[in-house]
């Protein structure tokens, strides 16, 4: 195996679409190889960060989701379909990230301080970004009926 | 909301978590979409690619592109460790 198909097989292996066959071989280059191993560990690290910030995600509400995948049923325009789960996609990120916040442990007298900071940096920035999300998707099922 | 009978994570791991959620933000629709369906949603690349109208090997490129832009964020946030 060499480094080139080592590398696409650590993508496919994340993925889950890696064979068992070939999971055997990527082991035995990764354990020949230091490059494609740090190349494995530095994958791992982003897909644990990934993992790891997932479980603080708050769930968009199901009544949008819902509505979405209705319309998604029902609407076979390409583009739309893609729109609507990016548009899925930033508002769980913004909601997660707000909760995130939310869920700060610490001491209570600190939290005006906290909530200041945030809502002068990042955390506007997410309310804006909210709101931007929420006039996107009123505005996609009001132009599609 | 996080389940009651969960401890509540330490204060680095929240920042920590929110410094990944502002990099998968700022990746491109495309990218951050298939993020979202697969590590949010857990999702497999077959799914993805239902939803998303496309087919299984451009889910997987999109992926695999995330991922390096996100490894190059984290990297610049958290140093080599990410």
């Amino acid at each position: 195996m060499t480094c080139e198909q080592a590398r696409a097989h650590l993508e496919d292996r994340l993925d889950g679409t890696l064979p068992a066959s070939d999971a055997q071989e990527l082991e035995a280059h990764l354990a020949a190889c230091t490059e494609c191993a740090r190349e494995r560990e530095s994958l791992d690290r982003v897909e644990a960060a990934l993992l790891a910030s997932g479980s603080i995600r708050l769930a968009p509400p199901q009544g949008l989701v819902d509505a979405a995948l209705h319309r998604i049923e029902h609407e076979g325009h390409r583009s739309i379909r893609r729109e609507i789960a990016a548009l899925l996609a930033t508002a769980a990120v913004f909601l997660a990230a707000l909760l995130a916040f939310e869920f700060t442990p610490g001491d209570v007298t600190e939290v005006p301080t906290q909530i200041s900071q945030h809502v002068e940096g990042f955390g506007g920035a997410m309310a804006a970004g909210i709101d931007q999300v929420t006039n996107q998707v009123n505005a996609l099922w009001k132009g599609k009926p | 909301m996080l389940p009651e009978d969960e401890p509540d994570p330490a204060p680095e791991e929240f920042r920590d978590n929110e410094i990944v959620l502002q990099a998968v933000q700022g990746l491109p629709d495309e990218y951050r979409a298939v993020i979202s369906l697969k590590y949010y949603d857990g999702l497999d690349v077959k799914e993805i690619a239902g939803i998303l109208d496309a087919p299984v090997a451009t889910i997987k490129t999109w992926l695999s592109r995330a991922r390096g832009q996100l490894r190059r964020r984290l990297q610049a946030s958290f140093g080599t460790s990410a």
